[in-house]
């Protein structure tokens, strides 16, 4: 036969397809040429005639390897398939036949893959998954800005809108929206079209904020022309949640009217059911007319715009800045240079989620290093476990099975226990975020949205797959390699594989300390951050006070009614059992909005380029400061004979004596909003009170008397909370504050009724969440690392167990053993808190956003999560160490 | 001498799995047993052989395996399975209906039945 004779030793590695077809065809050719020589022919015709009879040997010879081809590739899959089947069905008997190993194995890697799986719902929730708007990265927001008093994102002024709105080679559209407080009295699905008297969430917007968002009304049509303006017929647009929860569904809604804070408006449209802007339900038009803009400096405007194709957010923001130079020029005595006048632009999904971004990564983070931990039980588990079956893969090699298929075998075992620990996780993360969302749903925006889609599934499994290899491949890797002879010869314990396996178990629980010290550490500086925030003192008592959120339609109430109205609420109020004090207040600590106006200071004249003094502004009546108990440090707060005084009077806090007065006396000075505005003279300061947040800093403040609020300004304000102190229960004085406000007026709807301690729980919800699943997270990070050296170290005494019997033999004390034991296990221990402490402090620095009133590196945490971890770590070998000490050394002695 | 006959792709494999009920053997060999039973009539392009032996056995109706032949030469031996001789029952019984079919439509001489 010809050919080069090498190609056949190619067969001892796999078959040659090509080869084989070649010769067998050779095989046949030959015999026919033989056949024709035996005959008679000469070789050369013998080979023709052969040739000939063949027919075409190329033709032959390819479509047959075609076909072997397939064959093979069909058998290798089926033999794949076969040896994983094999495979996994061997696993999951030896898993079975250890129902203790396996039960904390899958249980580990469930705590630690279903936080990553809950933690990733929320992050692929909240942050990634798009804005439910067509494109939606060319959805902005757009702020004016005041950077010299550090405000960035400001709501707008006509006149600054209609700047922005002129770049229409930046926007394709820009529109411009603010809150309403709206009223349903009236066009109900009732058989009179009669109302049970209720507040919708609303926003007057520009014609073009729907346009912005790419979004059209599911039925009807958007805003047109100049809707809005006075004398247009008043109309509204109404959410998809509003038209199936009020009106079924019903189609005949459109052309309907609804009467919203006295007013009759048409239904013109019905928004499609993903658009959930701001929570609204009714929209209404707002027409900005170009000929009468309002004052430049009265910004009460949101503007959101959709950016024209390949115009990015960074070149909208230097147009802008371009912009706002030139407007800043232009009026200097509206915009003085130190105001440091601009405006700012940032996607709508930042500003949206942009807050919470650094919190959700940060526990992603934490949520990792769990799972690291639990690999590294897991790991160790599987050691110890290795140990014991050392003599069966030692017999299984030996026995003539390769090297691979043992590793493969023992990386299958891993990967099951690591899908049984996936589907487990999965289940706990589905159970954790009905949790996660019963905790409070208001911390985090769009976490309604959140829930365990095929993105986070995926995930999951790839990160259970993953998992599988990362603490089974040092143990398979360890296990597939005994030195066959010693591991046969040896008894299960001792030898040098085994001193090999104990130190990279040994080196797993130092690791997996160490990442515990850094989520521990981690979760203990948002405790204690949280408790100093809870411990802030707000400038104010919240205890016992109860407030109701009021908005007065101004269709129904003129100035005199409203403030008739108030004085009639609050003397009601009062008047209930148990009240000492009720009062009304524009803005409440500590979740005030906060409206700045510039001021202007009898006698005081502005160096050029200085911006007036803008503080914060509300109205409160007479009994406020009494029923919030915030003090007067100098001067007096208002009282009932300001309310008829002919002079006007106000009140300042602390801040504002401080950085507007700066060490001379505030009191008897006076001061004005607006040159055409009567002067006020300032009776007293008021303590400082954290009206923005407890975590937020005290600006300046002015309190004004709001019943001489039509005096002052023309106007008066409608929107108010109304606040009672009561010597029992606050929540209990609920109802009859319900009923109080209903026997004024029947068709007015409460906004909200909260006790103020309420008010404060809601505004630090954000922070008790991370604080509450990164302390979750670290308790599990504590547990794992405890469990972790117990398992370690009670191995390695069971291990040890002969020799520690030969030791109290020779006469060592109990003490002597407990301490050789101990002491191995604090050594480990101590390793890891020291590499874990290094760690935390590179890694806490990431936090300080999320912290407040305590330094990222605070060295008493560090010191007690340190002792902490140090006594759980002395525990844990304590407890094996005393169970060798107490086995009778005779016991010990037989034990191999 | 009568002339070649086509054969059909169909018809070439029950012919092979026929061959191969009698015994094993290289390809060789089935083309040699084919022309002596068929006295040469059938006129099959030997090479047409073993794509129909290498189809037949990636549906698993027959088996290989190498060996040596009668003049000590590594050669490829076929081995008709148990399923391949099931397929063999079922075509041929096809076949016979078939042809019994055909050969009454040809032999029929009267027009009408």
């Amino acid at each position: 036969m010809s050919g080069p004779s090498w190609r056949r030793y190619l067969r001892f590695w796999g078959s040659d397809l090509a080869a084989d077809v070649d010769d067998e065809l050779r095989f046949h050719i030959e015999s026919r040429v033989q056949e024709y020589v035996d005959m008679g022919l000469a070789p050369d015709s013998a080979r023709a005639e052969a040739m000939r009879r063949f027919g075409n040997v190329a033709a032959v010879r390819r479509s047959c390897q075609e076909i072997d081809q397939l064959t093979d590739q069909e058998r290798r899959r089926a033999d794949m398939w076969d040896a994983l089947r094999q495979d996994v069905r061997y696993a999951a008997r030896a898993l079975r036949r250890s129902p203790g190993f396996t039960l904390v194995a899958v249980l580990t890697l469930a705590l630690g893959i279903g936080a990553n799986t809950a933690i990733m719902s929320v992050v692929n929730g909240v942050l990634l998954r798009p804005l439910p708007y067509p494109s939606p990265d060319r959805i902005v927001r757009v702020y004016t800005a005041f950077r010299g008093s550090g405000t960035p994102r400001y709501s707008m002024s006509q006149p600054e809108f209609m700047d922005y709105k002129s770049l229409t080679h930046v926007f394709e559209n820009a529109a411009a929206y603010t809150g309403a407080t709206l009223t349903l009295t009236g066009g109900c699905a009732s058989t009179n079209g009669a109302c049970e008297p209720e507040r919708v969430r609303g926003i007057a917007a520009t014609r073009d904020l729907f346009p912005a968002l790419g979004v059209s009304p599911l039925r009807g049509r958007n805003f047109e022309g100049d809707e809005g303006r006075t004398g247009r017929e008043p109309v509204v647009i109404v959410s998809h949640a509003f038209w199936q929860n009020h009106f079924g569904g019903s189609p005949d809604l459109l052309g309907k009217v609804l009467t919203l804070n006295g007013v009759s408006r048409r239904v013109i449209g019905i928004l499609p059911p993903d658009v959930t802007l701001a929570r609204a339900d009714a929209f209404i038009p707002i027409y900005i007319n170009p000929d009468s803009l309002g004052g430049r400096a009265t910004n009460y405007l949101s503007g959101v715009a959709r950016l024209k194709p390949n115009v990015t957010v960074e070149q909208a923001q230097r147009e802008l800045d371009a912009l706002t130079r030139a407007t800043a020029a232009k009026y200097p005595n509206v915009y003085p240079a130190s105001m440091g006048y601009g405006a700012t632009v940032i996607s709508m999904r930042d500003a949206i989620v942009g807050d919470v971004r650094p919190a959700l990564l940060i526990l992603l983070g934490a949520v990792g290093l769990v799972l690291l931990i639990a690999c590294a039980n897991v790991a160790n588990l599987l050691l110890a476990r290795g140990e014991a079956r050392q003599r069966e893969i030692a017999v299984r090699l030996a026995l003539g099975a390769n090297r691979r298929r043992v590793l493969r075998q023992l990386l299958t075992e891993s990967t099951v226990l690591a899908l049984a620990g996936g589907a487990a996780g999965t289940l706990l993360a589905w159970w954790g975020m009905k949790a996660l969302l019963a905790v409070n749903p208001d911390a985090i925006p769009r976490l309604e949205l959140v829930h365990i889609d095929l993105t986070v599934a995926l995930a999951t499994l790839g990160v259970a797959l993953i998992t599988g290899l990362l603490f089974g491949l040092a143990p398979a890797l360890r296990m597939a390699r005994p030195e066959l002879q010693s591991s046969l010869k040896e008894g299960t314990r001792g030898g040098s594989v085994g001193r090999a396996q104990q130190k990279l178990g040994r080196l797993l629980v130092a690791g997996e300390v160490a990442l515990a010290v850094v989520v521990v550490i981690g979760a203990a500086l948002l405790v204690r951050s949280f408790w100093a925030l809870r411990n802030v003192d707000p400038g104010f008592d919240p205890k016992h006070v109860l407030a109701v959120d009021l908005a007065l339609p101004p269709a129904r109430y003129d100035m005199n009614a409203a403030t008739t109205f108030y004085r009639q609420l609050i003397e009601r109020m009062a008047a209930l059992p148990g009240v000492t004090v009720a009062a009304a207040a524009s803005d409440l600590p500590p979740v005030a909005s906060g409206s700045n106006w510039d001021i202007e200071i009898l006698g005081r004249r502005r160096a050029a380029g200085e911006a007036a003094p803008s503080p914060n502004v509300r109205s409160v009546t007479a009994g406020y400061f009494r029923a919030l108990r915030i003090q007067a440090i100098r001067g007096r707060v208002f009282n009932d004979e300001d309310v008829g005084s002919s002079q006007l009077v106000a009140v300042i806090n602390e801040t504002a004596e401080r950085t507007i007065w700066r060490g001379t006396s505030p009191i008897g000075q006076q001061i004005r909003f607006a040159p055409d505005e009567p002067w006020l003279t300032i009776v007293g300061v008021a303590r400082d009170v954290r009206s923005m947040g407890l975590s937020e800093d005290v600006t300046p403040e002015v309190y004004l008397l709001h019943e001489q609020l039509p005096a002052i300004t023309k106007e008066t304000e409608r929107t108010m909370y109304v606040i009672a102190r009561t010597a029992g229960d606050a929540a209990s004085l609920a109802p009859a504050a319900r009923r109080a406000v209903r026997d004024l007026d029947p068709l007015l709807a409460i906004t909200g009724i909260r006790t103020m301690t309420e008010m404060i729980d809601l505004s630090v919800a954000r922070p008790r969440f991370t604080m509450l699943l990164l302390g979750v997270f670290g308790a599990v990070a504590l547990v794992l690392a405890a469990v972790g050296i117990y398992g370690i170290m009670s191995h390695a005494v069971k291990r040890r167990t002969r020799e520690i019997g030969i030791r109290m033999a020779l006469g060592a004390r109990p003490a002597d053993v407990l301490r050789l034991v101990v002491g191995q296990g604090m050594s480990l221990a101590g390793a890891g808190l020291a590499v874990g402490v290094l760690a935390a402090l590179a890694a806490t620095r990431l936090m300080t956003r999320l912290l407040f009133g305590i330094s990222a590196t605070d060295p008493l945490t560090f010191a007690g999560i340190v002792l902490l971890l140090g006594a759980v770590a002395f525990v844990a070998s304590w407890l094996p160490a005393r169970r060798a000490v107490l086995t009778d050394p005779t016991l010990a002695l037989r034990s191999e | 001498m009568t002339p070649p006959v086509d054969l059909l792709q169909g018809t070439l494999d029950v012919l092979v799995l026929k061959t191969l009920s009698w015994g094993p053997m290289h390809g060789y060999a089935v083309a040699r047993w084919l022309q002596q039973v068929t006295d040469d009539v059938l006129q099959i392009e030997e090479g047409s052989l073993y794509p129909a032996l290498h189809r037949l056995e990636r549906r698993g109706w027959v088996e290989s395996e190498w060996g040596v032949s009668e003049n000590n030469r590594r050669a490829k031996y076929y081995r008709i399975t148990v399923e391949g001789r099931r397929q063999l029952r079922a075509e041929s019984s096809t076949w016979t209906t078939f042809s019994q079919a055909v050969s009454k439509v040809l032999t029929t001489t009267t027009a009408s039945v």
